[in-house]
């Protein structure tokens, strides 16, 4: 009997990163490799050369963590695992899961590429997150979820987290910003301030870098505030 | 040696025979070549056919040109059984048996239009007997040696019933059993075997010129003149004399603003790529079957090729079903169909066979515009 798995589409390559340690440091998690997918799923991504994606297994599933290269290129990932859905279910895939940021529709988009792909008949709501799509006798989920945080100073982006995990990390450096907002005259919004972090933590000034440093070395309870921020990543990967 | 019996008028009964507008919107395939089943639905103005090799894009071309010709001759003369059969060479008479698949006694290619009707070209393998071996004979062939025949019959709106022979050295007689009603429709099969078959260019330009008009040559301009400044195609008289033939000769000339050249003195790329367009361009209202055009293509000719096929189809009515395996002839179409404003008539589909069944992912011109573009899909996989 194959693992089930679930495709989890980000948009980008800090989404990417992000994610992908979470799921090993926070779910406890562990990267595979590619060959231990299905050959027909395995094929399916590769073919879309713009896409990367990383294999975790969690528990008794495959996790897939697919780069999708922005929020249109997701879109139109999803309408090509729609497209073969016949043989990718087969092959074990029951969850697709889509996380964009907060200033993104993803439920309608959802709902547009499964009605424009399968028309009005063999799916429905399951929830007010999620579409199941019957294929073959099976059922195939689809949801979409949204990071990021509202109010003064959030961008509704993954930036928002990272930059609250950063401030808890390192104070001193969220110091220092503040001091530089002071001389500015202005607040800087979520987005500003990550890039800062980055510039003064990473060696390469690099976002993704950071992200990757901040989750190593996350005490537990910073990661369980994290946690709770993403409680619905973790309700739509539960079986 | 062939035998082409009622050559002339089926080609005059062919050349205006589709009426505008009508397409081909499935065909179902049983027993035939390696397909022991399957349907593609859905089919559109401009059909893009892709798959891995032997995955069936070849055959369900030849399906296609089959049941919609009825196995009545083309607008290009050829009879549509003896082309299939011989295209991929002559191997005596298993060339036909393997028409069949898995040796079968029978195989049908139903076609089914918009309008909506529908279309059966049934073939099958019989015994000869004493009576038509003897004609035969009489006909040409070595009736000493091994002897395939079928029967083809086309029914629906129209009824043509025909025997085939073939003898083991690929001699082939076509022999009218019945008639009614009806007409079959102009298809035609373009392989690059075909435009290599005509040596000269002027031989395909009188063709065009014959079967396509003026208009046809139009649809050559309007892709070959942006591109490399063309004003005109023409046969001119060239300069010297040939005393030996006891003629002046003539030659195809492409036309620029301030002086001419032969066709043959262009590269062998561009010279069979006007071939070919010449050939293409010659349908109107037709059901073009295009099997590989990207073949001996440099990316640059293969625009033009692109092109001519939305042409086809935008100017000339044509219903155009291509196989391929290029992903660039592919964007091209996609691209020069949104430029032309008939994005909405093309489809992909990705074709699959396993154990003789066909099936098939259908891929919408948005779609694979979407997936090419955004994610880079290579939708040949």
């Amino acid at each position: 009997m194959s693992m089930a798995i679930v495709a989890i589409l980000v948009e980008g390559e800090l989404d990417h990163i992000f994610y992908e340690h979470y799921i090993r440091r926070v779910m406890g998690g562990q990267r595979v490799g590619h060959e231990v997918l299905p050959e027909p799923i395995r094929e399916l991504l590769e073919e879309a050369r713009r896409v990367r994606f990383d294999v975790l297994k969690l528990e008794d599933r495959l996790l897939v963590l697919v780069r999708c290269g922005g929020f249109e290129a997701m879109r139109a990932l999803l309408g090509l695992l729609l497209r073969h859905r016949d043989e990718l279910v087969r092959e074990g895939l029951c969850d697709v899961i889509l996380v964009s940021d907060a200033d993104k529709n993803v439920r309608a988009t959802i709902e547009g590429k499964v009605g424009s792909i399968l028309g009005s008949c063999g799916w429905q709501w399951q929830d007010e997150h999620a579409i199941l799509v019957e294929v073959s006798g099976r059922k195939l989920r689809i949801s979409g979820i949204t990071h990021g945080l509202s109010g003064k100073g959030r961008t509704g982006q993954l930036e928002d987290l990272v930059e609250l995990l950063a401030t808890k990390l390192y104070p001193r450096e969220e110091h220092a910003i503040r001091m530089l907002e002071a001389e500015l005259g202005r607040e800087l919004n979520s987005k500003q301030k990550a890039s800062i972090f980055a510039a003064l933590l990473s060696k390469h000034q690099s976002k993704e870098e950071l992200v990757a440093g901040l989750l190593r070395s996350a005490k537990n309870h910073h990661l369980e505030q994290l946690r709770d921020l993403l409680r619905e990543l973790e309700e739509a990967l539960r079986p | 040696m062939t035998r082409e019996i009622g050559l002339a008028a089926a080609q005059k009964r062919v050349s205006e025979a589709r009426e505008a507008g009508t397409l081909v919107r499935a065909v179902r395939i049983k027993n035939f070549r390696g397909i022991a089943e399957g349907e593609l639905d859905g089919l559109t103005g401009i059909t893009v056919l892709v798959g891995r090799n032997n995955t069936g894009k070849s055959t369900v071309l030849e399906a296609l040109y089959l049941a919609a010709t009825g196995c009545d001759y083309d607008s290009f003369g050829r009879n549509p059984l003896e082309y299939v059969v011989k295209r991929r060479g002559w191997f005596g008479i298993h060339s036909v048996t393997w028409l069949f698949f898995m040796e079968e006694e029978e195989c049908s290619i139903t076609i089914v239009f918009d309008t909506p009707s529908e279309r059966t070209l049934s073939l099958r393998r019989v015994a000869i007997d004493v009576s038509l071996l003897s004609f035969l004979e009489r006909q040409g062939l070595d009736v000493a040696g091994p002897i395939a025949y079928i029967t083809s019959s086309t029914e629906g709106n129209f009824i043509r019933k025909y025997g085939h022979s073939f003898d083991a050295k690929g001699r082939y007689v076509r022999v009218g059993l019945a008639e009614k009603g009806g007409e079959p429709i102009n298809a035609l099969l373009l392989d690059w075997e075909l435009a290599a078959s005509f040596g000269h260019p002027e031989g395909c330009y009188s063709l065009m010129m014959g079967s396509g008009g003026t208009a046809a040559k139009e649809l050559v301009l309007a892709v070959l003149g942006p591109r490399y400044g063309i004003k005109d195609i023409e046969p001119l008289m060239l300069s010297e004399e040939s005393p030996e033939l006891g003629r002046v000769r003539w030659a195809l000339h492409v036309i620029y603003p301030n002086y001419a050249i032969p066709v043959y003195l262009l590269g062998d790329g561009l010279r069979l790529t006007l071939t070919y367009l010449m050939l293409l361009s010659t349908a109107s209202n037709a059901l073009l079957l295009l099997e590989e055009p990207e073949l001996h293509q440099h990316p640059g000719l293969l625009e033009l090729i692109a092109d001519a096929i939305i042409r086809s189809r935008a100017q000339r009515g044509c219903q155009v079903v291509v196989s391929t395996h290029n992903l660039e002839l592919i964007d091209l179409l996609l691209e020069k169909a949104s430029e032309l404003g008939v994005l909405d008539d093309i489809t992909v589909y990705r074709l699959e066979l396993k154990e003789g069944k066909l099936s098939s992912v259908r891929y919408s011109a948005q779609e694979a515009k979407e997936l090419r573009e955004e994610l880079r899909y290579d939708l040949r996989r």
